[in-house]
């Protein structure tokens, strides 16, 4: 007994601090920066409690229609039908139908002395400054009293346009994460992927130019005449192997990417090699799995088949963190060793 | 306390950090400083609760970039020149180029209006900085709607562009079918969604921005989007054009003196007549430093802080921005800045910006445009 009296003072005691909590962030900012009446019956203040339920149960139609009845409500009171009156109910009926869209209800301000409604069939402008005209002051007060009718209609766009941002906001989050999953893509497959050469970025930039944005990010690059430094190997015999520093060129090849963040891949391209020797030029083949690349080609005047190891495939070999100075090592020892070799064969 | 509003910073060309926009929101706050509806604001921080400024930036996707080129033309440095056939000979030179402040500021222009997939990279991540901001702010607060502008400097205004335009028509939700998820978890409420959102939250019947800044405006140079810039929906909503329009009110703020935005220049009546009511372009020939091209200088200006402050600041109220215009008007604000008090000084500014502005339409390239860059570098550095 004891148990459910605590418990019912608990519920009463939240129920009133949330109501306070809310009650503290009322006088919301209406047109013309103007705060809004909350004695009005169409203000936030006034409706809230009728209104958040509905859009808490995401019953967006029951809301929209709850604001139209009080809109007619307070309009009955005003007995006056202008035209202003007359376009902005037809531009409620139209929200309702799916016609037309929230952006009719939204406070356009255009400079500091008028803000606007742009609705299909009229502009309903709103004046914010003084008007000797029409006798106005600046001040919201002389706004409303003048104007009764056109004041319902300010506050009932600014409740439907509330209200139907609740319902909008629940597809902010879904499209907000497939532009995200895009943007990660994107740049992943730039500053990840298998690096490109200006040209090869100019190629596949106008192949994915058939993607879509909003279509995943291609997991394929093209390889266009891309230039490596590597080492060519040959090895017919023991006395006739040959190493010697070579430029790669794939004329045409391919990448494709295995993960969403573009961080491995593999690949095939063509192959021509040029080597700092005189061997004349090499045609064949390259694969590539991430940085690593190995070739195989055949050269025309000379015997046996080359293999060709990209820059990253010797860092590989030699475990050496920088890769300028592992290449530089490399090539200067493994000719080294070669010459080594040779003149030991030689001497025997 | 959540602030208010929201404004978006898009940063032009050349090297900015996270603190990029710095300089510029202190400008904007001092400004706001001398009216009275901040008399009791926070007198170090009066936009604190007003605006919360979110600045983007992208250079770091160009400099990212060029370090790769850079690093792969490096691969052939360890070879000599005589072991290297003469078009690698080529290549292996560029990466001592890529390190120059001139291949920089190329690199910025050229690699976002050459190469598609660096701009869609850039413009997805402006893209994906407010949809996921808008999103987790939220349209409305406390039955107040929340507003959202975007400010675009220099390059800044063709990437706002751009993005803006993108954001506002692609279809984002068809690709995952997130809609159709949504239907079977909800039907009901899944096929309203579809029926009154549709595919895409941001799209004009949805969303629009209050307003949208171009401070010099490049967009007409360097844009990349299928709709040029007179004719996407970078622009006012007007009565005949309902729910095409990103946003509310468009201002182009194009200083006199300024070069840059005078290559393909964009006007507000070439683009929009006879429908400009919701587009402003005021004039602007005040001088206070050698580079009027400079985001701040701009802001230092009542025709430029006045809209900015009075569509998102809710202290700053329609008298004070009323009093902002007749500050130019009745001479409270100098059009000379202190450095300029005589006469010779300011013919000489001028005569030195007035010789950079373009000659003819012939001029009217990326070159130049990087060539009026180092100009007011220079400028700025005498």
């Amino acid at each position: 007994m004891m148990k459910a009296t605590s418990l019912r003072l608990a519920t009463a005691l939240f129920v009133i601090a949330v109501a306070a909590s809310a009650g503290a962030a009322e006088n919301p900012i209406i047109w013309c920066g103007w705060q809004a009446d909350p004695a009005h019956p169409l203000s936030w203040a006034a409706v809230r409690n009728e209104v958040q339920p509905l859009l808490a149960n995401k019953n967006y139609r029951g809301a929209y229609q709850l604001i139209l009845a009080k809109y007619r409500q307070a309009q009955e009171a005003v007995r006056e039908r202008t035209p202003n009156a007359v376009s902005f109910e037809a531009e409620l009926q139209d929200f309702m139908g799916g016609t037309t869209g929230r952006t009719s209800f939204q406070f356009i301000d255009r400079g500091p002395n008028e803000s606007q409604l742009l609705l299909k069939a009229k502009t309903i402008t709103f004046p914010c400054g003084p008007d000797t005209k029409l006798g106005l002051d600046g001040v919201y007060a002389t706004f409303a009293s003048k104007f009764p009718e056109q004041t319902n209609i300010g506050y009932a766009a600014n409740l439907i346009f509330v209200a139907s941002g609740d319902e909008v906001q629940n597809l902010l989050g879904p499209a907000a994460d497939v532009i995200d999953n895009r943007a990660t893509g994107y740049r992943g497959l730039l500053l990840d992927g298998l690096p490109m050469w200006p040209w090869e970025l100019y190629l596949n930039g106008r192949l994915f130019g058939m993607h879509s944005l909003e279509s995943p990010v291609p997991k394929y690059q093209v390889v266009f005449f891309r230039p490596s430094v590597g080492m060519e190997i040959t090895w017919p015999s023991q006395e006739e192997a040959k190493a010697e520093a070579s430029i790669g060129v794939e004329p045409i090849g391919f990448v494709r990417y295995t993960g969403s963040d573009y961080k491995n891949w593999w690949g095939a391209s063509a192959l021509v090699t040029l080597g700092t020797a005189d061997h004349g030029a090499g045609l064949g083949v390259l694969g590539r799995y991430n940085n690593y690349a190995v070739g195989v080609t055949k050269r025309k005047n000379t015997d046996g088949v080359f293999m060709f190891f990209s820059y990253d495939f010797y860092d590989l070999v030699n475990n050496k963190e920088k890769r300028d100075k592992a290449a530089d090592e490399l090539l200067g020892g493994l000719r080294k060793n070669l010459e080594e070799g040779k003149k030991q064969l030689e001497s025997k | 306390m959540p602030k208010s509003n929201v404004l978006f910073l898009i940063h032009g060309i050349g090297n900015h950090s996270d603190g990029w926009a710095l300089d510029a929101i202190k400008t904007l706050g001092n400004a706001a400083k001398s009216y009275p509806g901040f008399a009791n604001a926070n007198q170090e921080d009066p936009l604190g609760d007003e605006i919360e400024f979110v600045p983007i930036t992208y250079n770091e996707i160009f400099d990212a970039l060029l370090e790769r080129f850079k690093d792969l033309a490096a691969q052939f440095e360890p070879l000599n020149d005589a072991q290297l056939p003469s078009p690698i000979k080529k290549i292996e030179k560029l990466s001592g180029e890529f390190d120059k402040e001139t291949v920089r500021y190329l690199g910025d222009a050229i690699l976002y209006r050459g190469f598609r997939l660096v701009r869609n990279t850039v413009l997805l991540k402006v893209m994906a900085t407010i949809a996921r901001k808008i999103q987790s702010t939220g349209l409305s607060r406390d039955g107040t709607p929340v507003k959202y502008g975007v400010l675009g400097h220099s390059l800044g205004t063709t990437v706002a562009h751009d993005a803006l335009h993108l954001l506002a028509t692609t279809p984002w939700l068809q690709a995952d079918d997130a809609l159709a998820k949504l239907k079977q978890l909800t039907p009901e409420l899944g096929q309203n969604l579809a029926d009154r959102v549709g595919n895409n939250p941001f799209s004009p019947k949805n969303f629009m921005f209050d307003a949208v800044f171009m401070v010099s405006n490049t967009s007409r140079l360097l844009f990349t989007t299928d709709e040029d810039p007179y004719h996407s929906t970078v622009r006012p909503v007007g009565p005949g054009d309902m729910k095409q329009a990103v946003c509310g009110t468009f201002y182009n703020f194009d200083h006199r003196l300024d070069p840059v935005s005078k290559l393909c220049k964009f006007r507000i009546h070439d683009a929009w007549r006879p429908d400009v009511e919701g587009a402003q372009e005021p004039t602007l020939d005040h001088l206070y430093e050698p580079n009027v091209h400079n985001l701040s200088h701009y802001l230092l200006h009542p025709y430029v802080y006045g809209p900015i402050l009075g569509h998102l600041a809710p202290s700053f109220s329609r008298a004070d921005w009323r009093e902002a215009w007749n500050r130019v008007d009745n001479g409270k604000f100098s059009r000379w800045g202190p450095e300029y008090s005589s006469e010779s000084l300011r013919k000489k500014a001028e005569a030195a910006l007035t010789k950079l502005l373009p000659k003819s339409s012939s001029d009217e390239n990326i070159g130049k445009l990087i060539a009026i860059y180092e100009s007011l570098k220079d400028l700025e550095e005498a």
